[in-house]
């Protein structure tokens, strides 16, 4: 059982949560998930900080970090997934990713049916994922995306079945599902919209129990972007890699972590 | 199709007080972009701006920082894209998320990335025909900037009125 210490700050929520995981699941000795907009910079070790120390742990006992690399907020997945390279790095302890919109389908397990999360992508766009749910199983449907909210919001009503909704970006665009889905879109309380500290340990459960986690190198772990930063954009043509954009518009590979 | 609207200031006070008018009218997410030359008052009107949200302290020019944030019951957000050189390094100074996150943004040297501005902002556009006369055209580009636009130019007119008589 590898204590495991996972956050996230892709939404406006800093999510931390300790835990230990193993094969059969999470043990969980803490969380702490506080809805900081705009500032997970100022919160986010102070959150880890205390986590730590509520559950009378220090991070040098610390096997392994989880982050949320998105996608989402530009800024907070720099934040959240610089500060784990740091940590990782410093402490020589493995890094792993998990997909924040899985994080926020996670809290849905045990229900069944289809559950669409929409992340808030800004500039009129979301992040859309789509996730068929049964007994205690998660099934990804969809890959990463950046789309707008009506093309979204059609797609899923021609599903032919009613949709749990969730995701931040329903703050903005909750009345544009409801319009196209109608019955068809039932939408899950706000308080379970965004990842917590025990989703991402559960995500990052799933992800090692399949033997998907990655190998753990916080050197080469890429957060989830919809563009490329100037640094990589400038990397790219350096490379010559300066092909078309990726159909999705998501930067970063897609499997390291990124799959249920 | 009305034009834009023009509001005429005589000096820079003049400039400062139509800005603080417009800071009394916005609401939070309201975008303002500012274009002009070097010295045209676009700082100078930003300063009204603050003052009329009751922002406290000094309000400097934000060409070296590119963002400077001030606090007030609506925060404001003052932009300077100066010395930006190409539009992905907007993305890394969050500027997207903060237009979009609760305060006012106002925007220095808007026209550099034109295409990357929200579809509804009220542009104003200032030109300097003498020393001290300043010629500010306003245009809503949306429904929301639109009844900005309106408000603005009303009690700015009403405010001159008032002076007169």
């Amino acid at each position: 059982m590898k204590l495991t210490l996972a956050f996230d700050t892709s939404t406006e929520e800093v999510a931390t949560g300790l835990g230990k995981i193993g094969t059969r699941g999470v043990h969980l000795l803490g969380e702490t998930n506080i809805d900081v907009p705009r500032a997970s910079l100022t919160h986010l070790f102070p959150a880890i900080t205390r986590l730590l120390q509520s559950a009378d742990r220090a991070i040098g006992d610390v096997d392994a970090i989880v982050v949320g690399r998105g996608p989402g907020s530009f800024t907070g997945v720099r934040i959240g997934v610089s500060a784990a390279k740091g940590i990782a790095q410093g402490r020589g302890v493995p890094l792993f990713g998990v997909n924040t919109l899985d994080a926020v389908a996670e809290r849905f397990s045990g229900r069944q049916g289809l559950v669409g999360v929409i992340g808030d992508a800004m500039r009129r766009e979301v992040y859309p994922a789509l996730y068929r749910l049964s007994g205690h199983t998660i099934e990804r449907l969809t890959g990463d995306a950046v789309a707008s909210p009506s093309v979204v919001a059609a797609e899923w009503a021609a599903l032919g079945e009613p949709v749990l909704l969730s995701g931040n970006a329903l703050r903005k665009y909750a009345d544009v599902f409801a319009g196209a889905m109608g019955d068809r879109a039932v939408f899950a309380p706000e308080v379970l919209w965004t990842p917590t500290g025990e989703s991402l340990l559960m995500v990052a459960w799933r992800s090692y129990v399949r033997d998907e986690l990655g190998d753990g190198d916080p050197g080469t772990l890429l957060p989830v972007y919809t563009r490329l930063s100037d640094a990589e954009e400038a990397e790219r043509v350096r490379d010559g890699s300066s092909g078309p954009w990726p159909r999705s518009g998501v930067a970063g590979p897609g499997p390291t972590g990124g799959v249920l | 199709m009305s034009g834009p609207a023009v509001i005429v200031t005589a000096s820079p006070d003049q400039t400062c007080q139509a800005g603080e008018l417009l800071g009394q009218l916005v609401s939070p997410c309201d975008v303002v972009a500012l274009t002009g030359d070097l010295g045209a008052g676009k700082t100078v009107l930003v300063q009204g701006i603050a003052s009329g949200l009751g922002v406290i302290g000094h309000v400097p020019s934000p060409t070296f920082n590119i963002l400077l944030v001030h606090r007030a019951p609506i925060t404001l957000f003052h932009f300077d894209l100066y010395r930006l050189e190409q539009a992905s390094q907007l993305a890394d100074i969050d500027f997207y998320e903060t237009l979009e996150s609760g305060g006012v943004s106002v925007i220095e040297w808007a026209d550099r990335f034109p295409g990357e501005l929200p579809p509804d902002r009220l542009d104003v556009s200032i030109s300097a025909p003498d020393d001290a006369t300043r010629e500010l055209r306003v245009e809503g580009t949306g429904p929301r900037s639109h009844r900005l636009e309106r408000r603005w130019v009303e009690k700015w007119q009403r405010s001159t009125r008032d002076v007169r008589s």
